[in-house]
C-alpha cells in the first residue's frame, strides 16, 4: 500500500442553502521519499486539498490514508496531535511568530512533539548558523522561509506540505528554497509536497498532480525530474 | 453621499457589531455610575427640603434657662414673626442611665402645626385624654414603647419642682418627628452645655444620647409652662436649608432672637439638629467622593473608546485606502467612524441613564438604613448625566476626527500595504539569563509580547492600574467604616458601589482590550493551530500575556489606590490609608483578577474560532 492514499476524497462547502462541490472524486498514491508537485489555477481546489492532507479541514467523503492510518475519520483532537507530529507546514508568507528569534520559532513547533530533531542543527543545515538569534523582522525573505522550513523538517514529520513556497520570493531566491525542498525528499527520504500554480515545477517533481475545478485531471510521474537549479519560469 | 456609500456604513456596523456592543458597555458603566453617583446628595437635600415645608419644621427652637418665658415674650416673637409660625411647649431631657436620656415634650396637641409628626401607628391622642401620649418610633439607639404601655415619669424630679410629683403616660400612638429622623441617636440636652453637634457616628457615640422621647399633651402638666418656642421663617421661600442666604438668615435672627428675649436664652437651630447635619455630611461626602471618582471613570473611558476606535480604522485600512482611490473625500470616510462611536456613545450614554438611575436608587436604599428618609424621588442628576456624556462625545469625535484624517491623509498606495507586524524585541528579562532560561517558549513569548504593543501595553496598565486604585479606595473606605466605627452606612454603601463598578469596568476595559489583542494576532494563533496546539494551549499564549499585563497593572494599582484613597479620606475628613487592614490590600488583586478571569474565559470562543486559513492569506 502506499504511503500516502487518496480515495475519492469528496468536500463540500455549505454556505446558507448554497452548496458548493470544492473537491470531487479525488483519488492518488504517493511514496515516501517522492517530490510532489500538485499544481492547478487559482480557484481550482489546491488549497482545499492542502487543507484536507494537513489536517486543517475535514472530508465530506472518502479516505486519506498516511502510513496505514484514515486522517479523514480522525476528530478534531486527533486532528491537532496529527498536525503536531505528522505534517511539517510551509507557507508562501512563512508564518513565523514575530516576537520569537528563528531558533525559537523553530523550538516551538518542536517542543510540543516527540522524535524532533535538534533545531539548532537543523537550522544550521538550512544555512542559517548564523541568524538563530535574529527575529523575523531582522531576516530577508529567503531566510525567513528557510526558518520556515527549518520548523518543518525539525518536528521530523511523515509529510511536509508547502503552499506556494517561492510566491513571496524572487526568482534566486526562490530557486534555492526549493532546492532545499528537493533535498529534504532525496536526503531525508521524505515525502514533500508542494502547492503551486507554477507549472515549471513540473520539471523537478517525481510526480505531477494536475487539478482543475476541483477534480483530478492528470496524475503523471517524471523518471527524470531535473535539478532545481535548471528549472526555469 | 450615495445609496452604495451608506450601504458599506451599514455593513461596518454588522461586522463591527461586537465591538459596537462592546463600547456601548463601557458607556453604560461610566455613564451609569457618574450619573448615579452624583444624584444623591442632591436629591437627598431636595427631599428633606420637601419634607421639611410639609412638617412645617421649625427654624428655630428657643429654649429658656429660666424655666419659663413670659407672656410678653412669647407676643414680641408672635408680632415679628407672625401668629401662626410660632408656637410654645417644653421639652425636658431626664436621665435615665449611662449616656442615655428619657425625653418628654409637652406641646399644645390640638394646635400642633409646627413639627408636625407622622403618626405611624394606633390612634391620635386628643389634649383632654387622660394621660394618654406619643412615643417616638424606634430605631437603632431609641427604644421605643409599644402600644399601651404604661410609663411612670417622675415630673418633680424632672422640672425641680419642691415637691414629689409622678404620673403614669399610656402610650396611645407612635409618631415620627421630623426633628428625628436619623437613625442613629439624637443627643440629649444632657450633654455639656456648648458641646459641638458632631456629624458622624463614631463622635455621636462619645454624647448622652435618648433613649427614648415621649410627647404628652400640655394637660399632664401642674401648671402650664412654656419653657420653649418653636419658631418657622415668616417668609417659608426663604427656607432653602442648604442656601448660604439661609446660612445667614439664621445668625441674623439669632441675634433678633437674644435682643427680644434676653440673654438667658438657648437656641437652637437646624445646623445643631443631628439628623439634619448628619444626613448633610453624609450627601456631601458622597458628592465628594463621586466627583474624584467620576474624573477617573471618565479617563478610563475614554482611553478605551480611543484605542478601540483606532484599531477599528487600523483594520479598516483596506477599505480606507478602497474609497480614496474612488475619490471620496477623506472628511467623508472619518465621519463613519465619528459615527460608529457616537452611536456607540449615544445608545450607551442613553442606557446609562437607566443604570444611573439604579445607582440612585441604591444609594437612596443604602441612605435608608442610617435614617428613616423622607420619600424620595429618584432621579439622576441631568448636570452630571450630561456632563459627562457631552466631554466622552467631544473628546472622542475631536479625536477621532484629528487621528482619523492624519491616517487617512497617507497615500493610498500606503494604506493599501498592510503595517509590517510590529517586530519582536528583547526585553530586560534576558538580561537575567538565570531566569530567562528557566522559562519555556510560552512564556518568552508572552513576555516579549507584553512590551511589542507599547501603546497597548500602556492602556492595559494605566486601565487596570485605575481601576485597581478604584478598588482599593472602595475597599479601604468600606474597611474603615465597618471595622473603624467611622462613618455611617451610607458610606459603607458608596464603598461597595464603587467596587463592584470599578470591577466592572475592569471587566469592559480588559474585555474591549483583550478584543483588540485576539483581532491583531489571529495571524499567530492560526499559525499555533496549524503548529499543532490544543485550543487550550493557545487560550493560555493570549490569556498570559493579559495575566503578565493585569499584573503589573495592579502592582501600579496600589499606588493609584494610595492616592485616591488618600483623596477620598482627605473629602470626607475621615480615614487613613496605613489603617486599611492587610486584608483589604489582599483583596484587590483577587478582585481584579477574578473579573479579568472571567473576561477571558468569556472571550476563549473567540480565539478558538480563529480559521486556520488565516495562514494563507496575504500577510495583513
Amino acid at each position: 500500500m502506499a504511503f500516502l492514499s487518496l480515495t475519492n476524497v469528496k468536500k463540500e462547502y455549505h454556505t446558507g442553502s448554497v452548496t458548493v462541490s470544492a473537491l470531487e472524486n479525488v483519488s492518488f498514491d504517493l511514496n515516501e521519499g517522492e517530490f510532489v508537485v500538485i499544481l492547478g489555477a487559482s480557484g481550482a481546489g489546491k488549497t482545499t486539498l492542502l487543507n484536507l492532507l494537513g489536517g486543517m479541514d475535514t472530508v465530506t467523503d472518502g479516505k486519506i490514508e498516511l502510513d496505514g492510518k484514515n486522517i479523514a475519520a480522525y476528530g478534531k483532537r486527533d486532528l491537532t496531535y496529527y498536525r503536531r507530529c505528522d505534517v511539517g507546514f510551509v507557507f508562501q508568507f512563512y508564518n513565523l511568530m514575530p516576537n520569537l528569534t528563528a531558533l525559537e520559532n523553530v523550538e516551538i513547533a518542536v517542543e510540543i512533539c516527540e522524535n524532533h530533531l535538534d533545531p539548532k542543527s537543523v537550522l544550521e543545515s538550512v544555512g542559517l548558523a548564523e541568524r538563530l538569534n535574529n527575529f523575523p523582522a531582522e531576516l530577508s525573505g529567503g531566510e525567513q522561509q528557510r526558518v520556515s522550513i527549518a520548523r518543518a523538517v525539525s518536528k521530523n514529520p511523515k509529510l511536509i506540505l508547502c503552499d506556494e513556497p517561492t510566491g513571496a520570493l524572487d526568482y534566486v531566491t526562490g530557486k534555492k528554497i526549493l532546492k532545499l525542498l528537493y533535498s529534504l525528499s532525496r536526503e531525508q527520504g521524505k515525502l514533500v509536497i508542494v502547492v503551486t500554480h507554477n507549472a515549471a515545477l513540473k520539471n523537478m517533481a517525481d510526480r505531477i498532480i494536475r487539478i482543475k475545478s476541483g477534480r483530478i485531471e492528470s496524475v503523471e510521474t517524471n523518471a527524470n525530474p531535473i535539478p532545481a537549479e535548471a528549472i526555469e519560469w | 453621499m450615495v445609496k452604495t456609500y451608506f450601504k458599506t456604513v451599514q455593513r461596518m456596523f454588522r461586522h463591527h457589531l461586537i465591538r459596537l456592543l462592546s463600547l456601548m458597555g463601557v458607556i453604560l458603566i461610566s455613564i451609569g455610575f457618574i450619573s448615579g453617583i452624583g444624584s444623591p446628595a442632591d436629591m437627598i437635600r431636595d427631599s428633606i427640603e420637601i419634607y421639611y415645608r410639609n412638617r412645617n419644621v421649625s427654624d428655630f427652637i428657643v429654649k429658656s434657662k429660666t424655666g419659663s418665658f413670659t407672656d410678653e415674650q412669647i407676643a414680641a416673637i408672635r408680632l415679628r414673626y407672625g401668629e401662626n409660625h410660632v408656637s410654645s411647649g417644653i421639652s425636658l431631657d431626664i436621665q435615665t442611665g449611662e449616656k442615655r436620656s428619657l425625653r418628654l415634650y409637652f406641646l399644645d396637641f390640638d394646635a400642633w402645626n409646627i413639627n408636625v409628626p407622622e403618626i405611624v401607628d394606633g390612634e391620635k391622642v386628643i389634649d383632654d385624654e387622660e394621660n394618654c401620649v406619643y412615643a417616638e418610633v424606634s430605631d437603632n439607639v431609641l427604644k421605643g414603647y409599644s402600644i399601651g404601655e404604661t410609663v411612670e415619669i417622675d415630673l418633680g424630679k424632672a422640672l425641680n419642682l419642691p415637691m414629689e410629683y409622678k404620673i403614669a403616660v399610656t402610650v396611645k400612638g407612635i409618631i415620627k418627628s421630623p426633628l428625628t429622623f436619623g437613625k442613629d441617636g439624637e443627643p440629649s440636652y444632657n450633654n455639656p452645655e456648648g458641646t459641638e453637634i458632631p456629624d458622624n457616628m463614631a463622635e455621636m457615640g462619645k454624647l448622652d444620647l435618648l433613649e427614648n422621647i415621649l410627647y404628652c399633651p400640655t394637660s399632664v402638666l401642674p401648671v402650664p409652662i412654656k419653657g420653649d418656642l418653636y419658631i418657622t421663617a415668616e417668609n417659608r421661600n426663604l427656607f432653602d436649608s442648604f442656601s448660604e442666604e439661609y446660612k445667614a438668615y439664621v445668625e441674623d435672627e439669632k441675634a433678633v432672637l437674644t435682643n427680644l428675649l434676653g440673654d438667658d436664652i438657648e437656641i437652637i437651630t437646624l445646623y445643631d439638629n443631628y439628623s439634619f447635619k448628619s444626613i448633610l455630611s453624609s450627601a456631601d461626602k458622597v458628592r465628594g467622593i463621586g466627583n474624584i471618582l467620576m474624573v477617573i471613570f471618565m479617563a478610563v473611558t475614554l482611553l478605551v473608546v480611543l484605542s478601540s476606535m483606532m484599531r477599528l480604522m487600523e483594520e479598516e485600512r483596506a477599505q480606507i485606502a478602497c474609497l480614496k482611490t474612488l475619490g471620496y473625500s477623506s472628511f467623508g470616510i472619518v465621519m463613519r467612524y465619528i459615527l460608529f462611536a457616537l452611536v456607540a456613545l449615544f445608545t450607551g450614554g442613553g442606557g446609562g441613564f437607566f443604570v444611573g438611575y439604579g445607582v440612585s436608587w441604591m444609594m437612596c436604599y443604602v441612605f435608608g438604613y442610617g435614617y428613616d428618609m423622607p420619600p424620595i424621588s429618584v432621579v439622576v442628576n441631568p448636570s452630571y448625566y450630561f456632563l459627562s456624556i457631552g466631554v466622552i462625545i467631544a473628546v472622542t469625535s475631536v479625536a477621532i476626527f484629528i487621528l482619523g484624517m492624519r491616517m487617512i491623509a497617507d497615500t493610498p498606495a500606503n494604506l493599501l500595504r498592510p503595517k509590517p507586524p510590529k517586530k519582536g524585541k528583547r526585553v530586560f528579562l534576558e538580561q537575567i539569563p538565570f531566569i530567562w532560561n528557566r522559562l519555556s517558549f510560552k512564556y518568552k513569548s508572552s513576555f516579549r509580547n507584553v512590551l511589542r504593543y507599547k501603546m497597548r501595553f500602556f492602556m492595559m496598565l494605566v486601565s487596570v492600574a485605575v481601576s485597581a486604585g478604584l478598588v482599593f479606595a472602595g475597599l479601604s473606605l468600606l474597611d474603615m467604616c465597618l471595622f473603624d466605627d467611622f462613618g455611617s452606612s451610607a458610606i459603607i454603601g458608596i464603598a461597595v458601589i464603587v467596587v463592584v463598578f470599578a470591577g466592572l469596568l475592569t471587566a469592559v476595559v480588559i474585555n474591549t482590550l483583550t478584543t483588540i489583542n485576539i483581532s491583531e494576532r489571529s495571524r499567530e494563533i492560526a499559525t499555533l493551530m496549524v503548529l499543532g496546539y490544543l485550543d487550550n494551549e493557545i487560550c493560555g499564549y493570549i490569556y498570559r500575556e493579559i495575566y503578565i499585563s493585569t499584573f503589573i497593572g495592579i502592582l501600579f494599582g496600589y499606588p493609584v489606590g494610595i492616592g485616591l484613597a488618600t483623596l477620598v479620606f482627605k473629602t470626607i475628613g475621615f480615614g487613613i490609608v496605613n489603617g486599611v487592614s492587610w486584608f483589604m490590600w489582599l483583596l484587590v488583586p483577587i478582585i481584579v483578577f477574578a473579573f479579568t478571569l472571567l473576561v477571558t474565559l468569556m472571550l476563549r470562543p473567540k480565539i478558538v474560532k480563529v480559521k486556520m486559513n488565516e495562514c494563507l492569506k496575504a500577510v495583513e
